[in-house]
């Protein structure tokens, strides 16, 4: 048997290691009570905030509630000024519709009839200057047909005679716009 | 007991370290990660209610800034304009101002008021305007001069409550018009519109308004 053998060097190792693990756990274990004790502090003041935040809203919806006829009005104006600018924009444009077509109305004729709706017209005009009423066929229609910004797609005459009442030319159009 | 005291001290260096182990991984699970939750939960909180109360004090500065009077006059221009409801009286006093400044006579008009009964919505839907908007349908009669009975239909359309022509059958001195008279009751608004903030009126707003109210009082443009 050797005598230079320590038997004891094997413990101290073991020993060693257990009181590293030791410490190790011990500095975890403070790490973790000192991350949930801040933790819990932070909370505490996050609800201190939230509590100082509800009373503020509370004390605002005091004040809105004073004023809430008023409120309920601007809501309301803007609402209907955003209905109103639709109403305005899609419109059929009957009154442009009457004034497109009263301008090409010769001087000495005068308008039977004026019926229809925002895409389809029918207008009677009725005159006792045959010259006028050729004017009308031969240029003034043909200006107004041209004009893109007036919108007509197409126009026809539907019938033209003399009224044996008013013993004046009659000549019926039909326009259809875009 | 004893024996227990001596497992300890016998045991004391693996045990303690185990000991201290479970507690931090106890601390873990038990408070740190539903404390982080919960941190995570308040500041959520606290961001939305300090965006409403934002929104809520934009309101009432707002409101405090926007004289009582002319919010109601506002309002009753807007309301005129488009009305609440089908008011009759309303439709019946635009028509007749119409007639009186561009010199017609109003011979009449039909209201369709609405069914009295109806088992299928085929009703309620005819009522609905193409914008979105419910409207009454008139039949107006007015009679005159030829110049006028056109520029009838031109002091409609710059007049309130506001109408729509649909259809118009103008003779020599005479004139029918279909007439849309259009109205829109109260909307009603969601419970989250109170963590937006109130707007001012915008420019292109007042000038609407504006626009209206020159339309309340003013002559027919020829």
């Amino acid at each position: 048997m050797k005598r230079t053998i320590n038997l004891t060097l094997g413990r101290k190792r073991v020993d060693g290691a257990l009181r590293k693990i030791f410490y190790a756990t011990v500095v975890v274990f403070i790490i973790s009570v000192v991350i949930s004790l801040g933790l819990i502090t932070y909370r505490l003041i996050l609800k201190g905030t939230y509590d100082s935040l509800e009373s503020r809203e509370q004390e605002l919806n005091s004040q809105l509630l004073a004023q809430q006829e008023k409120k309920d009005k601007l809501l309301e104006i803007k609402s209907r000024i955003s209905e109103v600018r639709k109403i305005l924009s899609n419109r059929a444009p009957m009154t442009v519709r009457i004034d497109t077509l009263s301008s090409i109305v010769p001087l000495t004729s005068q308008v039977n009839s004026l019926a229809g709706d925002d895409v389809d017209v029918q207008m009677t005009i009725e005159s006792e200057d045959l010259a006028s009423l050729s004017e009308l066929l031969e240029q003034k229609i043909a200006e107004l047909a041209s004009d893109k910004k007036k919108g007509i797609k197409r126009i026809e005459m539907r019938s033209f005679g003399l009224n044996p009442k008013t013993l004046k030319y009659s000549i019926s159009f039909g326009i259809e716009f875009i | 007991m004893k024996e227990l005291q001596l497992i300890y001290r016998k045991r004391k260096q693996q045990l303690l370290p185990l000991i201290f182990g479970f507690a931090s991984v106890f601390i873990l699970f038990r408070i740190v990660l539903p404390q982080w939750t919960d941190i995570q939960n308040a500041l959520q909180l606290i961001t939305t209610k300090n965006s409403t109360i934002q929104a809520k004090e934009a309101s009432v500065l707002l409101l405090n800034s926007l004289p009582e009077e002319g919010v109601a006059s506002d309002f009753d221009l807007i309301t005129t304009a488009l009305p609440l409801q089908k008011d009759i009286i309303l439709i019946f006093e635009e028509l007749n101002n119409a007639a009186s400044e561009t010199d017609v006579d109003l011979g009449g008009f039909s209201v369709k008021v609405g069914g009295i009964y109806s088992a299928a919505s085929g009703q309620q839907k005819k009522e609905k305007a193409v914008t979105g908007v419910p409207y009454l349908s008139i039949l107006v009669s007015v009679s005159g001069e030829n110049v006028n009975v056109r520029l009838f239909a031109k002091k409609l359309y710059q007049s309130m409550p506001l109408v729509e022509i649909e259809s118009l059958d103008v003779g020599r001195n005479d004139a029918r018009y279909e007439v849309k008279f259009y109205y829109k009751p109260v909307s009603i608004r969601p419970e989250k519109a109170d963590t937006v903030a109130l707007e001012p009126l915008t420019n292109s707003e007042n000038d609407m308004l504006k626009t209206l109210r020159s339309w309340q009082s003013s002559p027919v443009l020829q």
